[in-house]
């Protein structure tokens, strides 16, 4: 089986992707593909559903942290849905939890990119 | 907290050991494996496991796998500096009241110092992705040391028994 799958879909202007497995050094190149195409393709608002991530290393956190500012310089944001708790607990002690929005559900996350939110 | 930097390398792990009663502690559980990336997988689960046969609630295990994979990482990638061809060992010991374990490369020394402290706020403005994984280890285990013995590196990852399963790290 497979490491690391990251699926994607198109809500309105909003790209959702579904890392499904473990993000670290070995498979973290897959994840980071996957948010550098929705930059190629001009779409900015990104949410990452990460029901199906069981784990993520400084990899992981590193790609998303290589690439946001590009996002945000271009009116989007990054914006996470549905952490499990070893996740959540890996974005409490780094303090990504002051850098990045986090969601309960793929719902909230991405009606936050509704008109009203404007750029992040 | 971690003894990263020049105090903490000065002050290596035998001679911590010795300045106290040596607790009772079972033989090291010792894996030598390829420095691949795609070993991490295997590094992760089994420090898990390990911490939890060591007594560590499930979170806790949890958190030492990711330090540990973050140990692996770093000797892979900066000791070895990606070569697939050497070997890293890992040494894992049960020391009652400590739970240690030793990542020993024979590649270049790595000095921590060099390891820029981590300022997120910087981070996302200057496009800085490094140190993160250092600034996790330290986070999570209540000791990380570095010390260079016998051309070999060695890493050495302490977490206190006492009082986890609690919030702490």
């Amino acid at each position: 089986m497979s490491e690391l799958t990251v699926e994607s879909r198109d809500v309105g202007e909003v790209v959702l992707l579904y890392p499904k497995g473990f993000i670290n050094a070995h498979t973290v190149r897959l994840f980071e593909t996957a948010i550098q195409k929705a930059i190629s393709l001009k779409r900015f608002k990104i949410v990452v559903n990460c029901s199906g991530l069981v784990y993520i290393a400084s990899a992981g956190l590193g790609a998303i942290m290589g690439a946001i500012e590009e996002i945000r310089s271009n009116g989007g944001d990054l914006r996470l849905a549905t952490l499990n708790e070893t996740v959540q607990n890996i974005f409490d002690i780094l303090g990504f939890n002051h850098l990045y929005r986090t969601y309960a559900s793929e719902a909230e996350a991405v009606a936050s990119f509704g008109p009203a939110q404007g750029a992040a | 907290m971690s003894g990263r930097g020049q105090d903490a390398r000065a002050r290596p792990a035998d001679t911590e050991a010795s300045s106290r009663p040596r607790p009772r502690s079972k033989p090291a559980l010792v894996l030598s494996l390829p420095s691949e990336t795609a070993y991490l997988g295997l590094v992760r689960e089994v420090t898990k496991k390990i911490a939890e046969v060591a007594g560590f609630a499930e979170p806790v295990a949890e958190r030492l796998s990711l330090a540990v994979d973050e140990a692996a990482t770093n000797v892979i990638e900066h000791a070895y500096k990606g070569a697939s061809d050497r070997e890293v060992e890992l040494r894992f010991e049960d020391r009652g009241p400590d739970f240690r374990v030793e990542l020993v490369d024979t590649g270049q020394m790595v000095d921590p110092r060099a390891v820029p402290q981590v300022d997120l706020d910087r981070y996302v403005t200057e496009r800085r992705t490094g140190g993160l994984g250092m600034h996790l280890m330290e986070k999570i285990m209540d000791s990380v040391t570095f010390r260079r013995s016998a051309r070999r590196n060695v890493c050495a990852l302490v977490k206190h028994k006492e009082g986890e399963g609690t919030s702490r790290g």
